[in-house]
Formats: structure tokens, sequence, C-alpha cells
């Protein structure tokens, strides 16, 4: 289990900054709506413990691809932390996507090369 | 990241994770769990919330500044926690950093500083050898010659009788040509420069401009000091500006006071027109400034082929010529002085670090000492987890605060001291003006700068790597103590003490050779007797005077002084032994292929050596026999007569002298006389061969009066310069003074560096004492119970004492073995600025020794003596 968990967060560190604005270009998402979106999305595969978003939260943030503003949601008291994409995000998240999608297809190369023009179709789906 | 907005970021993140943790919170209750256990379930997906926070820190970026800021609370806290430790080492680094910045300021001013004019590192100035490059005519055509330059100027310094408002003083002049404003492109503090211009309608017209020193001193700052009128060595000059303050002049150390161009100053002084109008009269100082884009290579590249060519088309008398050299100007110019003063400075910035380092070591080792009072709280802080760089870094911080306050209080005592050296030198007792400007610029604080660093690295590195590993277990028992002082041939704080011996050591060997040598300096002997010995400076203006005329009023004068009732003897010559040299008035053209010798000169009148009382050996004193139209005589000092004529007699052979400022006019003269060796110029250096010619044959406006008197001569000096101008008030007089205190004044120098170097000595023993101190009492302290132990188990008070005395003993010695072994290597390069030294002088060693041995006695006394009060019931007791 111990071990498992490692991998994944190995796995995570460098996907988690373009994960996290895949989700936000839904729109503006609070940490805990970005932390449930990612963990349903994956069905339950990313399960981390949720804080280990916020360190990525805040780099990315620094960096100028994502903006915060306390708000007040519609449907409830209190105010939440909103992160909203910027331009500049937008532009980050095409560029790792395609970085992604290259490295992922040479990976695909190597481990499956009988299989190459289904996943080539999996992933342009 | 902003430090003052880490406070609020950080404010900002608790509240998104506590709203995070309760929305997570209210899930789990929804989905059924007790409000208990969905709080728990909650915070186990949440994650270790301060964790989670460091790492958000870390992301912001701020990480290392928000530990060196915890590191530098916890540093002040720990020094305010201990007073007495931490002033004892801010007064430490103060006096080091403070002695280290002074003394650097020194070399600064005397060494570094450029030129107070733009572009400073584009004025060049040239050299040929160790001496000034060329003559006013080679000047000439470098000019009309060279392309490098887009001005090249000529300077001529000088000293000179200045009389402005009642005042007169001797002064350091230089003659300059006109673009020397423009060479330098330097404004005026009040009114102008001479330019171009002024050469070209007003040629002769007498201009200076004064130094600010001049203008402040006599004309209290008035801003119309323009067209008033001066008098220079009796001429009068205009004056048309006031230099910046910053501009010193081209004869640094001495201080330049007035400026005036080459051509009057020609016009007014025949030796200068002679130096002006001869080829091989190289005492012009060059000053170029690069044209943009040149480069020095470039500029002295041309300078030298365009010397090849002069050489070429004027060929000299002398072969020897060696090629120009360049160099930027910075701080005293002049080779000669230069390298005496870069000696002198070298060896007060070696001795100034030799007491940083000694302060260096006795902070080392009461870090040392603190880290095993420390040993307990780093073993708990390891034991908590933080890493042995942490500790390293959190002591290290420490020493940096220790430094960042020591320099700050170092730099304040620097200005103090600064300002005290200033004042000291120019108070100097010499007839022209001397100083420097000592001021703390971007250099000096950047030397301040780098002397913390380091001595943070030299006596916090150690100290701070031995706390980061403390034996974890015996220190969190308490126990250490016990099982410590197990014996190392080298534990670093032996070694510190050793070193500290070693260089207090070398310092007070250094010190004692000064101090002896000051002691010979006193006792030297002139040959001749100078108490009672009045000497006045008379100068017989040129136009005014005729030779004949000028003759007269000296004669008239000496007949004068020779009536006064208490004078026994006088007599008149042109340098007046001890205060005026006379340069290149008298070179002796060699006979033959003799060794390139110095040979010194004098114009004297009859009776001379009678009045100084140097004995003629053989032949006779010179007479009015030897009038203008007699055959010319001379007469040698014994050197001379030895050197020139080794066992022959020398009375009634011929010499060949000549005087270089007239065009090398030389003519045969017969040795009349030998006289005895005397000094006539420094009593530190040995006598040299010296020639005397009758003033009767050769004329001098520029003498002085030597009057042997029966009473003190100061009694008098008023009166007799009363009557010297009650016989012509166009007469100048100057200088009359006593030709003992002239002596005594020779010897600032020598005395300036005794008091800096023996006060350098003095501390260094005293922080090394300190040092040694320091170390028995805390390695007593820490013996406390294993002497309590050796006293329960039948030691009497003298084992204790024995015990004690033999590990400080000890130590001292190996110091000064070691010390003694340095000694004898850095006095090595004393030799040749102390003259008559030896370096291996058996008074200074053994006295240095002996008062080490004092010292180390003294300072291990009252640890010692605790030590066999030791009551080894309450040592045990308290075990």
């Amino acid at each position: 289990m111990e071990k498992r968990t490692q991998q994944r967060t190995a796995l995570l560190q460098g996907t988690l900054d373009m994960l996290v604005l895949r989700t936000l270009l839904y729109g503006p998402a609070h940490g805990h709506q970005i932390d449930k979106h990612i963990q349903r999305t994956t069905n339950d595969f990313l399960q981390m413990q949720h804080g280990s978003l916020y360190p990525a939260l805040h780099r990315v943030e620094r960096r100028g691809w994502i903006v915060s503003k306390w708000e007040t949601p519609l449907d409830r008291n209190g105010e939440f932390k909103y992160y909203r994409l910027t331009e500049k995000g937008k532009k980050q998240l095409a560029v790792e996507e395609s970085q992604w999608k290259q490295m992922a297809e040479a990976v695909a190369l190597v481990m499956w090369p009988a299989v190459e023009e289904s996943f080539h179709e999996m992933v342009a789906d | 990241m902003r430090w003052w907005q880490i406070s609020k970021r950080d404010a900002d993140l608790e509240r998104e994770l506590r709203s995070d943790l309760e929305l997570e919170e209210e899930e789990q209750r929804e989905s059924g769990l007790s409000p208990e256990d969905a709080q728990r379930a909650a915070r186990r997906a949440f994650g270790n919330a301060t964790l989670i926070r460091e790492q958000t820190h870390e992301a912001w970026g701020s990480a290392p500044f928000e530990r060196m800021s915890q590191d530098l609370r916890y540093a002040f806290r720990q020094l305010r926690r201990s007073p007495g430790f931490t002033l004892t080492v801010v007064v430490i680094l103060a006096l080091g950093i403070g002695v280290n910045t002074s003394v650097f300021t020194l070399l600064d001013a005397l060494l570094l500083q450029p030129l107070p004019v733009p572009e400073p590192q584009r004025v060049l100035t040239f050299f040929r050898g160790d001496g000034r490059p060329c003559s006013y005519l080679d000047y000439l055509d470098f000019r009309n010659r060279a392309q490098a330059f887009s001005g090249l100027a000529a300077d001529l310094p000088n000293e000179g009788g200045l009389e402005a408002d009642q005042n007169s003083e001797v002064v350091q002049i230089e003659g300059v040509s006109y673009n020397y404003s423009q060479v330098l492109e330097m404004g005026a503090l009040r009114g102008r420069w001479f330019t171009s211009e002024d050469e070209r309608t007003a040629r002769g017209d007498s201009l200076a401009v004064i130094s600010y020193r001049i203008w402040h001193t006599l004309y209290s700052d008035d801003p119309h000091v323009s067209g008033k009128r001066i008098r220079i060595d009796g001429q009068p000059y205009t004056i048309v500006g006031v230099a910046p303050k910053e501009l010193l002049g081209m004869s640094q150390p001495l201080v330049t006071d007035i400026w005036v161009p080459l051509d009057a100053y020609a016009h007014h002084n025949r030796f200068v027109a002679g130096a002006m109008n001869n080829r091989q009269d190289s005492r012009f100082v060059l000053l170029g400034r690069l044209k943009p884009g040149i480069t020095e290579a470039h500029a002295l590249a041309e300078m030298n082929a365009i010397d090849g060519q002069l050489r070429r088309e004027y060929p000299r008398t002398d072969s020897k010529v060696s090629l120009l050299r360049s160099e930027t100007v910075r701080g005293v110019s002049d080779p000669g002085y230069r390298r005496n003063t870069a000696q002198l400075v070298a060896l007060l910035m070696v001795v100034a670090a030799m007491v940083l380092l000694i302060g260096c070591a006795n902070i080392a080792s009461l870090l040392l000492a603190r880290g095993l009072v420390r040993r307990r709280e780093m073993s708990i802080r390891v034991v908590l987890g933080a890493g042995r760089l942490r500790i390293v870094r959190q002591t290290m911080v420490e020493s940096m605060c220790l430094t960042a306050v020591g320099s700050l209080a170092g730099l304040v005592a620097a200005i103090c001291t600064n300002r005290i050296l200033e004042l000291h030198i120019a108070a100097a007792p010499l007839p022209v003006a001397i100083g420097t400007n000592l001021a703390i610029d971007k250099r000096v604080l950047f030397f301040s700068f780098c002397a913390a660093f380091f001595t943070t690295l030299i006596f916090g590195a150690f100290p701070a790597i031995s706390a980061s590993k403390p034996d974890l277990l015996p220190a969190l028992k308490g126990i250490e103590a016990l099982r410590h002082p197990r014996f190392r041939w080298f534990s670093p704080r032996k070694l510190y003490v050793v070193g500290q011996v070693a260089i207090s050591f070398v310092l007070l060997v250094i010190s004692g050779l000064f101090i002896h040598a000051l002691q010979k300096a006193n006792n030297m002997a002139a040959g001749f007797e100078v108490r009672r010995l009045l000497s006045v400076r008379l100068y017989v203006a040129e136009p005014q005077f005729t030779e004949a005329a000028a003759r007269n009023l000296l004669d008239r004068a000496l007949q004068r002084v020779r009536a006064i009732p208490s004078v026994k003897s006088a007599t008149v010559s042109y340098a007046s032994p001890f205060i005026s040299s006379s340069n290149c008035i008298l070179p002796l053209i060699r006979q033959g292929e003799l060794p390139n010798q110095a040979v010194g000169e004098n114009i004297v009148g009859a009776s001379y050596f009678a009045t100084l009382g140097v004995p003629l050996l053989a032949g006779r004193d010179f007479s009015l026999l030897d009038g203008a139209s007699a055959p010319r005589v001379v007469i040698v000092n014994d050197i001379l007569s030895r050197r020139y004529f080794p066992g022959q007699i020398a009375i009634g052979k011929r010499l060949r002298v000549g005087c270089a400022c007239e065009n090398g006019k030389c003519y045969d003269a017969e040795i009349i006389g030998v006289v005895k060796n005397a000094k006539y110029a420094n009593l530190d250096q040995p006598a040299e061969p010296y020639v005397f010619v009758p003033i009767t044959q050769h004329f001098a406006r520029y003498v002085s009066l030597l009057i042997r008197t029966q009473v003190e001569p100061a009694d008098f000096a008023a009166d007799l310069r009363r009557d010297l101008l009650a016989l012509d008030p166009r007469l100048q007089v100057y200088d009359v003074g006593a030709l003992s205190d002239q002596i005594d004044h020779s010897f600032w120098l020598l005395r300036w560096e005794t008091s800096l170097i023996g006060g350098f000595g003095g501390l260094a023993l005293l922080l090394a004492a300190v040092g040694l101190y320091g170390i028995v009492s805390t390695s007593v302290t820490q013996r406390t119970k294993e002497i309590g132990i050796r006293m329960a188990l039948g030691a009497r008070r003298g084992d204790v004492l024995q015990l004690i005395l033999a590990s400080v003993l000890g130590l001292t010695l190996t110091g000064v073995v070691v010390g003694l072994g340095g000694s004898f290597l850095i006095t090595q390069l004393l030799q040749g600025h102390l003259y008559d030294l030896n370096p291996v002088d058996p008074i200074t060693f053994v006295a240095s020794v002996l008062l080490w041995a004092v010292v180390a006695l003294i300072a291990s006394y009252f640890p010692v003596r605790h030590a066999t009060r030791v009551d080894p019931t309450v040592t045990l007791r308290y075990e």
C-alpha cells in the first residue's frame, strides 16, 4: 500500500499541475472541488491526500497560470477561495497537453507496438 | 514574495485549508458518520496539515528566507541572553576590524585613491626606471608627436617660499603647462585655471592657482580671492582661482599649495628656466589623458617609439636610459615615494591583520567554550531532528550577527582613528604641509566587508562544525565533564592559544626592533655638534638684487650676526643640514669609470666647517683668496677622498664638477681640503661622499645662515629676524629654527611608525593574554571535578599547581618557539626599512621571550589559584 502511494505520488508530481489547469478549464473552482473532480474523473485511481493539492495550487498561482479570489458560492454560506484559469494558463495547458501527448505516444510505441493504431485513436478521442 | 506579505499569505492559507477541511467533514457527516468520526476521517483524508503548509511555503519560494529569519531571530535571542560574551566579542571585533579598516584607509589614500577628476583611469603618468620621465624640451616633442592623447601636460614639482597676506611659509609648488586643467578635465573651486588661451595672449603674465588649504587657512574662504597678489620666492603672482579641495597635487604625500604656469615660473626663477632649456634635465612629470578608444598599451608603445626618435635626434651623455613605463595616477605617484610608502603601509597592514587574527582566535576559543556549555542544548536540538547542516548554519548565523555588530562598531572606531591619524599627519613637523584624504570610500567599505566575512569564516567555522556533532548520550546525561579531559596533542583550542602566542610574539619582536631603531636614532651622531646651532633660511630675490648686491647684502648680514655677543661663529651655505637639501645644484661629474654613486654637495661660505665643528683632516679651509677669479677649488669629505683616490693623497687632485641645471656647464677644480665625515641629511643613513664648493665661486640666492650660539638659539630667533629685515626689507627670511629641533623632526616618521606598531604590539599582547587567560580558566572549570577527585585521593596543592602550570607553560613555550621562527622570517622583510637593523637582534628577542613568560604567568595566575582552592568535598558532593 505504502509503495503504491509512493508510485502514484511520483507519477503525480509532474502531471498534477496539468490536471489542475485542465480541471479549471470548466470554470472557477475551489480546492475541495478541484480535488474531488480529479478523484472522480480518474475513478479514484489518483486518490491523493487532499492537502497535497495545495502546494501545487500555490505553485501554479505563483507562475501566473491561475488567479485566486475569495468568493461566496450561491448555494452556501461562507467564503471559499476560488481559482480561475488565466490566458497564460490556457496557453500553458495547451503546451503541457501536447507535450504529454507526445510523451504518451512515444511510450506507447515502445510498449505496445501492435496496438499502436488503436492507442493512437484512443488518445485522439 | 515580499517578507511582509508572508504572514498575510500564511493566514490566507490557513483559512483556505480550514474551509476545505470543513467541507470534507461535512461530506463525511452526510455519508452517515458521527461528528467525531467525521472530523477524524476528514483529517485522515486531508493529510498532515503542518507538512502541507510547509510544502506550500516552499512553493512560494520564500522558504530559505523564512529559515534565515528564524535563524536570525534565534541568534539574536541567544546573544542577548549572554551579554557579557556578546560584548567581549563585539569589542574584540570592533578593535580588530577598526584597526584594519583604518590602516586600509591609509593604504587607500596613499596608494589607491584616483585623481579627483572625471575618468581618472584614463589619465596616465610616465616613468623611466624609478625616476621622472623627461625634460621640458622632450615634453614639447612628445606633445607635438603623440596621437594617443587628447592632451599631454607637463608638471614640475618644486619647493618655494610663499608670501600671502603677511604670512610667509615654505610650500610645495607645481609649475604646470597651460593645458594642465584641460588634460585633467578639472574645474576650479573658485575662479578658474589657466588655459591655453592664457598661453597665447598673456605670455609671461604671472598667474597662480592656490590650494584649498591656503584659501582656507590664509584667506578664510574669501570668495573674492581672485585677483589678490601673492609672492612666490619674492616674485609677484596674481591669484586666478582656487583648486578643488580633493586635489592634493602630484607630489603626494606632500600637499601642493600653489600651481603656476611653467612659463611664468621660469620667467621668475633661474633654476626653473635652466631646467626648461636643458634636454638632459629629466625632472618633469608627464600627465596624459587617453583619447577615447585608445588603450594604455597603445599609448605607451607610441611614447616609447617617440622616445626612441628623440634619442636618435638628440644623443645623450648618459647612455643607459631605460624604457618609459606608464601608470594610472593613484595616490602617491612618484615611484620612489610610492615604493617606500607601499613598504610602510604593507608592514602596517600585516601588523593590523595579525591583531585581527589574534582577535579571531580569541573569539573562536570563546565560541568553542560556549559550545561546550551549550552542548546539551545542541544535543536536544539534534535529538529533536535538527539536521547537522542546520546546526552549523545556526551557529554561523550567530557568528555573522556578531561580526555584523562588530564591523559596524569597527567602522565607527575607524572613522575616529582616521580623524586622529589625519590630525597627526597634518601636525607633522615638516617644512612643507603633508596631508592625506582619509575617507571611508567604497573601496574601504568593500575591504571592511571582506575582512568581516573572512573573520566570521575564520573564527566561526570550526566552533560551528564542532558544535554540530555533540556526543549525544553523555551530553544529555550531563556527565561529559568527567570523561572530557583526555589528553590530545592537537585540540583546536590548543592550536588557537599557540597561534595567538606565536603571532603576538612576532608583533612584539617587530615593535621591539622599531623601538630599538628609535633608540639608536636618538643616539645617532651627526658628526658635529647639533645643539646651539641656529639656521635661518634666506632668499635674495632675483631682479631686486644683482649678484653683486646680493653678495654684499649676505656679507652685511653675516657681519651683523657675528657682532651679536652670544654668537660664537656664523657662516652661510646653500643647504642647511637636515632642513633643506641641495637637489641638483652641483651633481658631480665623475672622473673616469667610477661606480654610480650618490654624491652630496653643498655651496658653503668660509668657516662653514669651523661653525659646524667638522674637523679638517688635511689641507685648508676656503678663504678670501678663493674669489670668483681665483682658481676653482673644492673641499671633499673623507669617504669621497678614500673612494675616488684610494691610497693616495687627495689634496691637489682635480675633480670635474658642474651643475646640470646650467646646461651641464662644468669645470675642473682642485681639492684643497679633506674634512671628516658627517651626516647632513639623514641621521639614520650612513654618511655619504660629499663635495663642497665655495660660495665665492658659485653663487646661490637661496641660502641658510648657520649660527653657533652660546645660549639656546630660540631665545633670540625673533630679534634676529627683525635685525636681518632691518638690513634690507626686501630680504626674505624664512624658517628661523634650531637645528636640533629639525633633527628631532626628521625622526618624526620613525617615531610615528614606532608608536603605531608599538600600539598594535601592545594590543596584540593584551588580546593574546586575555585569550590565554580564557583558555586556562575554562580548562580549570572543566577540570574542577577531576581536580577535586585528585585532591580527594591525596594530591596536594603543589601537585595541582604543577599540573595546570605545566600545561600553560607548555602551550606558551610552543607558541613562543613558533613565533621565534616566524619572527626570523618576518624581520628579514624589515631590512632596508630600518637603518642598521639586526634582524636577529638578541636584546629584542630575549626581551620578547621574557615578556611573554611574565605575561603567561600573570594570565594563568588567577585561574590556577582558583584551581588550587578547589574543595574536594564540594566538587564531589556536586557530582
